[in-house]
């Protein structure tokens, strides 16, 4: 009975090994990373309240597991982390220099260079130099401009502009959007995706210069083209039609013309798949019409 | 041995339980392949998201739970999952099967025949009666749960913060794996002895549970203490388990996954006792 019982375990020691052994993927690195990952966010808590010492043992930790596992595809974030903990500690240098290892080691994956390069720039506009930020930013766009990140980077050069209150660079970086992102939207090349990425960016940048007609007839377009693409989602439907129903209510105060725009849709797509969402949002906006009514009726009244 | 104990005493059916598992260690091995069982499938589990097996698991993996649950630490929440999943389908097939080759061993064990390191023949007949028994206690604990999935539902609704209300909403929720483990007592006990009746008398399920009835009105308070109090060695565990979210800053994935295999072996530790002690008791009732 004993030798049995011990056969059993063995086996399952055995295939515990094997599979162990057999097992090249980056388990024990995330394992690894996990328990880092509990140090970080710890220490992101109250960076102020944490010595030197304590940043510099988990910075040490997470270069040993890059040492360790060097070929590993989270070697990226591992950087990302401790630039992350050299920015809470206000060193900007050590930080850049941390990005700046993505940016020479992954060169040939645009999207993770895009990131470390987001990250440079944001580094100088913690230490207001401004310049130096949007001279990152601006390379970014450049040579990472279909990249997620570098595609967003003329608006978010024209949101760092605003918040420095600088309305001329803000609108010269609206009207250099507009010529970007016309530029992919009109590009068959670019794949749907990007397309339509590019229609909402119009309409953002429309918006942001408050031409309201333009940005509906940019989000019309995103409706129009794409509707029988899969790139239009559940979740971007909804996004699209909340950028339309924030222009026709809260910028154009008009009910109707919302409604309309919808009912429009619905007579030139017949049966098609969006129709039915299309309709509860006909649905939403008569029932806001009439409140509104009533609410001015009542206020008129008093 | 069967002559020293009263089928109306719970300590010492316990006990006596206890001495013949440990004089007799030859019934504990339908529990240890079960055990041996219930740890393959787990370690299958974890390493389902690895190479080489997430060559098969991968696309599985990924349609049914999400990309996320191939990675650390969400793999022991799939683990632990599925593991869950497949415990129906071993109660039912597996657990049948060798709970009836236990209790022809500790009935031969009570009877004083020699019991050899080979499991008992069991017969087709009896395998699928006791099946049947299985997915009849199935049905019921998945029933009582589920009306207490009901209560649940009710009680998540009250808002109140305070009061007597509040209290009801708390023992509800905070309550729910202990009134899991109560129903589970329940039912064990109340046909604790259909499965040595089918395995020992080769009766069909029918009579079977009519019989348990007649059997468990003779033995009614000392079955339900046999089970009540062997039972109560998995509270520890249930505590454990019901405080996951404020033990989880102490535990790492792994270490919680060693309370769920503790939680396997002491489960088993708890059938053994059980099996042995009704069997016993069924034997010295037949005997009396």
């Amino acid at each position: 009975m004993k030798k049995k019982f011990l056969i059993l375990c063995s086996i399952l020691v055995v295939i515990y090994l094997v599979l162990s052994l057999l097992d090249n993927g980056e388990y024990r690195f995330e394992k690894q990373m996990w328990r880092m990952a509990k140090n970080f966010y710890s220490i992101s808590k109250d960076p102020k309240a944490v010595p030197d010492a304590q940043f510099e043992k988990v910075i040490a930790d997470y270069r040993a597991m890059i040492k360790k596992f060097p070929d590993s595809k989270y070697v990226p974030q591992v950087y990302s982390q401790i630039g992350m903990l050299y920015v809470m500690q206000k060193k900007y240098d050590d930080a850049r220099k941390a990005y700046g290892e993505v940016v020479t080691g992954f060169s040939e994956d645009p999207v993770t260079v895009s990131k470390a390069l987001m990250d440079i720039g944001n580094t100088y506009l913690f230490q207001e130099r401004v310049k130096e930020a949007v001279d990152i930013y601006h390379r970014l766009w450049t040579d990472y401009g279909k990249t997620e990140v570098g595609f967003m980077m003329p608006l978010y050069i024209a949101g760092v502009y605003r918040s420095l209150n600088k309305d001329a660079m803000v609108q010269q970086y609206l009207e250099r959007a507009l010529v970007f992102y016309q530029g992919i939207a009109r590009d068959e090349a670019s794949g749907h995706a990007m397309q339509l990425n590019a229609y909402q960016s119009l309409a953002t940048v429309y918006m942001a210069q408050q031409k309201w007609e333009k940005a509906i007839e940019s989000l019309k377009s995103c409706l129009y083209l794409f509707a029988d693409s899969p790139t239009i989602s559940p979740r971007r439907l909804a996004m699209i039609t909340r950028i339309l129903n924030t222009i026709f209510i809260m910028q154009m105060k008009d009910f109707d013309r919302g409604i309309g725009f919808y009912e429009q849709f619905i007579a030139d797509h017949p049966n098609h798949n969006l129709d039915k969402y299309i309709e509860k949002v006909i649905e939403s906006l008569k029932y806001l019409k009439e409140r509104d009514l009533s609410a001015s009726t009542q206020k008129s009244q008093s | 041995m069967s002559q020293k104990v009263s089928a109306k005493q719970t300590f010492s059916l316990i006990l006596n339980s206890i001495f013949t598992l440990f004089k007799n260690p030859q019934i504990l091995y339908p529990f240890g392949i079960l055990a041996f069982i219930q740890l393959l499938i787990m370690e299958v589990l974890f390493f389902a998201p690895r190479n080489p097996l997430s060559f098969i698991f991968k696309p599985i993996i990924t349609r049914l739970k999400g990309e996320a649950y191939l990675h650390y630490p969400l793999n022991f929440d799939l683990m632990n999952h599925w593991f869950q999943s497949l415990q129906v389908v071993i109660f039912l097939f597996i657990t049948s099967y060798l709970m009836g080759k236990a209790i022809l061993m500790i009935a031969s064990v009570n009877q004083d025949k020699p019991i050899g390191d080979k499991m008992p023949a069991l017969g087709l007949r009896k395998y699928l009666g006791i099946v049947l028994a299985f997915f009849f206690f199935f049905l019921l604990i998945h029933g009582l749960t589920s009306i207490y999935g009901l209560l649940i539902h009710r009680a998540v609704q009250i808002r109140s913060t305070s009061g007597i209300y509040f209290y009801i909403k708390q023992a509800v929720l905070v309550g729910a794996p202990y009134f899991n483990l109560l129903f589970s007592i329940m039912v064990t006990a109340l046909f604790a002895y259909v499965v040595p009746v089918i395995v020992l008398e080769a009766k069909n399920v029918f009579i079977a549970i009519g019989k348990n009835f007649q059997i468990l009105w003779l033995n009614l308070l000392p079955t339900f203490g046999v089970v009540f109090l062997t039972s109560m060695i998995y509270v520890p565990i249930l505590l454990i388990r019901s405080n996951e979210k404020s033990l989880s800053v102490l535990f790492t994935p792994e270490t919680w996954q060693l309370t769920v295999i503790a939680g396997i072996f002491i489960l088993l530790f708890i059938e053994a006792m059980q099996y042995t002690a009704i069997t016993t008791c069924y034997l010295l009732t037949k005997d009396e």
